[in-house]
């Protein structure tokens, strides 16, 4: 390998730490304010009309593509004005950290939804476990205090599975209270991230 | 001379990074997002305490660091951080790092190009 080439992915590996190491500003406070609170609506409007499984998984499994996608396309855009020269590189970490669990969750639910739709009772559980361990892998780039909300899906996650089975019967709130009280915290610590961090410039 | 004409000037080399103390310092405290203490930064970086604490103080002035005073048990401690801003000014140094790389590159490719040619430039004694 030539010196320059040799330097220059010397370079690439710096930029990689730099990227790897550093608070990724793309997830909005305020898109996590309305994901909570819609989660606490999806969950008491879905209270009023009895919905067997398959109408269960269809709207929460809606609920959670819609947010997803409103995230990425608000993540690119928040990425590109904060970070700058950096922008490309830490959508690239955020995508290799959470594409893993994306691709897991829709997986189980396809695989669930066509193979085995009595076991559909699993399914709001293993996406809080799921959301639980995103939260974990991605620590390095968000505010630490996410680990408590990693913590706090994980938990649910394993109460709800809990819950579910022991009694087969899908409740909205099983998704409801987890997801809204998991993105309230979520925007709660953001902005507080935020006002320290505008504080620091 | 506009920016576009003079592709070698280098404008993005920002001056607070490009010094021997202060990219070891950067360096060595972009891998740790809470930052390290002064007195690991003085031996990663092969500093006097004087030293360290002068380079600190210009990237402190710029933006880029964070010193925050506190305590680790009984002992007082100072930790030094990187601020969101320094991460993105650092980036865009490395960026013109590459430039230059890929500049002196491609001069050199023509260099061989025209050695072969038997043409270009070529040094009085070989």
């Amino acid at each position: 390998m030539r010196d320059v080439d040799l330097a220059l992915s010397e370079l690439a590996d710096i930029r990689a730490q730099l990227a790897a190491s550093t608070r990724f500003q793309g997830l909005a406070p305020e898109l996590n304010l309305l994901m909570g609170i819609a989660a606490f609506v999806v969950a008491a409007a879905q209270g009023f009309r009895a919905s067997d499984a398959a109408g269960f998984v269809a709207v929460w499994g809606a609920v959670i593509a819609a947010c997803g996608a409103i995230a990425v396309l608000e993540g690119v855009s928040r990425a590109r004005r904060l970070h700058g020269g950096m922008a490309r590189a830490m959508l690239g970490v955020a995508l290799q950290k959470a594409l893993p669990f994306a691709v897991a969750g829709l997986v189980v639910t396809w695989t669930v939804c066509t193979f085995a739709m009595e076991s559909a009772w699993m399914l709001p559980g293993l996406w809080q476990i799921l959301l639980g361990l995103l939260g974990f892998a991605a620590l390095a780039n968000l505010p630490r205090e996410i680990a408590w909300v990693a913590g706090w899906y994980l938990c649910c996650g394993a109460v709800v599975l809990a819950l579910a089975g022991e009694a087969r019967v899908l409740s909205p709130w099983m998704m409801g209270i987890p997801l809204g009280v998991g993105q309230l915290a979520v925007a709660a610590i953001l902005l507080r991230a935020d006002a320290e961090g505008r504080s620091d410039e | 001379m506009s920016k576009s004409e003079a592709p070698y000037a280098y404008r993005g080399l920002d001056r607070v990074f490009h010094e021997k103390a202060r990219l070891g310092i950067v360096s060595s405290l972009i891998g740790h997002a809470d930052g390290l203490a002064f007195a690991d930064l003085k031996v990663l970086c092969d500093l006097t305490d004087g030293n360290l604490s002068r380079h600190l103080q210009v990237l402190q002035e710029a933006g880029y660091v964070e010193i925050e005073k506190g305590f680790e048990g009984k002992r007082p401690c100072t930790r030094c951080r990187m601020t969101g801003k320094g991460r993105v000014r650092f980036s865009e140094y490395l960026g013109v790092l590459e430039q230059v790389l890929r500049q002196a590159a491609s001069g050199r490719e023509r260099g061989e190009g025209d050695d072969e040619r038997g043409t270009g430039w070529r040094p009085a004694h070989r």
